[in-house]
């Protein structure tokens, strides 16, 4: 009981530290630089309380289950057998880009601004298959000890190649996509799990093994997204 | 905000990280078998992270999101396009400090890594990476070039300078790039980067309102990349 109590005073300590520069910064601007007066500051107020009460509860929630979890999960599957290990983590990809808040928000805007030529649940689907072969990379990546940079360099290299190559309306979206699907799902029970997995499975460079895993899932919908729009081009050209 | 949306976000939550939370069931009861005691808690947890995250949204959309794209639309009304560059710069950095993943990341590192790593200098680099290209994405969307000009010199620069330097700040550098777009910036950028569009109104919707984040989120890889080229091999 008192652990728990110590956890939330620390997630507490620290929402404060991470707040007080926002609402500093805004206040600068708005009463000295813009010299405008805030509307509805009771709501304002009210909104602020609910966000620094929620962040503390967030990250004292994630701390208590999500990251232990995570490594739980991930030190028992490190024994079981690599084609295994893959099909979990294929999985387990997708479901956590369907399930990041974000991913949602992005596919809602896409297909809005497209006039509903892309659908938000083909969006949804393709960014999801991009995170789902990114885990599948990163656990590939702790069993045969590979260096990060053997996935990103050439991940990278051909995502320049299919931006050179797609339609330049496509490309800003296509880049959000690999930046909303690296959400707090990912960083707090996928992170933990490669962590898990790779510490089990130990070797000299364990710790930095499991790490990386987030820089990679930010790679695969951009790739995904990108090879969508080339794809959907090539069909209208042939059409 | 009523009642109601707040039930309906908390819903959506809920739903969303179904998956999730089945699958650590399912790990439960098929090969975890923690002490029912201990799941006990893990399951406090989940619920302190699915309210907690209803909250902060819920919280940031009342009283965050109206602040922001108060000040964004009154710089772009007085044409004060230097002022909102120096906003932009700085509010790159603090939303850094107070992105809840930012801060989740590096507690997970400092729990693997221990001394060997600076919590507070890999925060301080992100910061100011995802400031300076904030600057570089309102610059973008106010003169539309297209953003391929930023988004490949700067990938190009990043995996030349992460052939250079040792794994565990490349790891943490692309962790870190990518987790500096979390639920306290997203939405924040989004309201900034689709007000200023909306008001210059020149362009293809779909070219400038999307991209602040993926411009965003070089910034922190690069600085962070950057920083370990001074700090040298550890």
């Amino acid at each position: 009981m008192s652990d728990l109590v110590a956890l939330l005073w620390t997630a507490t300590v620290e929402v404060i530290e991470a707040t007080v520069p926002v609402l500093l910064l805004i206040a600068v601007f708005q009463f000295i630089v813009l010299r405008r007066p805030v509307q509805q500051p009771r709501t304002v107020a009210i909104g602020i309380g609910m966000a620094m009460l929620g962040f503390v509860l967030f990250v004292a929630g994630a701390k208590l289950s999500l990251i232990p979890m995570g490594l739980a999960i991930g030190e028992a599957l490190a024994g079981v057998p690599v084609v295994a290990m893959v099909a979990v983590a294929f999985v387990l990809g997708a479901a956590v880009a369907l399930a990041e808040p974000a991913v949602r928000i992005l596919a809602f805007e896409i297909d809005e601004v497209s006039s509903g030529s892309l659908r938000k649940r083909l969006i949804a689907v393709v960014i999801a298959l991009g995170v789902g072969v990114a885990v599948v990379l990163a656990v590939l990546r702790i069993v045969h000890d590979l260096p990060l940079v053997a996935i990103l360099v050439p991940g990278y290299l051909l995502a320049i190649g299919l931006t050179l190559a797609t339609p330049r309306d496509m490309v800003p979206a296509a880049y959000d996509a690999g930046a909303v699907a690296t959400g707090p799902v990912a960083v707090n029970f996928v992170l933990p799990l490669t962590t898990g997995m790779a510490l089990a499975l130990g070797g000299d460079r364990a710790e930095a093994l499991g790490f990386g895993v987030v820089g990679i899932i930010a790679l695969g919908p951009i790739i995904t997204m990108l090879a969508l729009s080339l794809a959907l081009r090539r069909r209208e050209s042939d059409g | 905000m009523s009642f109601g949306d707040f039930r309906r976000e908390l819903f959506e939550t809920a739903l969303s990280l179904a998956p999730a939370l089945a699958f650590m069931l399912f790990a439960q009861v098929a090969f975890l078998r923690l002490p029912w005691s201990e799941f006990g808690l893990v399951a406090l947890g989940l619920g302190f992270t699915v309210v907690g995250f209803v909250l902060f949204i819920q919280g940031a959309k009342l009283g965050l999101l109206p602040l922001g794209q108060g000040i964004g639309t009154a710089f772009i009304e007085r044409r004060a396009l230097r002022p909102l560059l120096v906003f932009g710069l700085l509010l790159g950095v603090v939303l850094t400090v107070a992105e809840p993943d930012v801060r989740l990341l590096t507690f997970q590192i400092e729990a693997v890594f221990g001394d060997a790593v600076d919590r507070t200098a890999l925060i301080v680099a992100a910061a100011l990476g995802l400031g300076t290209f904030a600057v570089v994405a309102l610059l973008r969307i106010t003169y539309g070039w297209p953003i391929h000009w930023a988004l490949i010199p700067g990938y190009l620069l990043a995996i030349g300078l992460a052939l250079l330097l040792d794994e565990a700040t490349v790891t943490q550098a692309f962790d870190l790039g990518a987790v500096t777009t979390g639920p306290m910036t997203v939405p924040f950028l989004i309201a900034l980067g689709v007000g200023i569009a909306s008001v210059l109104g020149n362009q293809s919707r779909m070219r400038a309102g999307f991209g602040l984040m993926a411009i965003g989120s070089i910034g922190p890889v690069l600085l962070v990349l950057l920083w370990g080229l001074v700090r040298g091999a550890p």
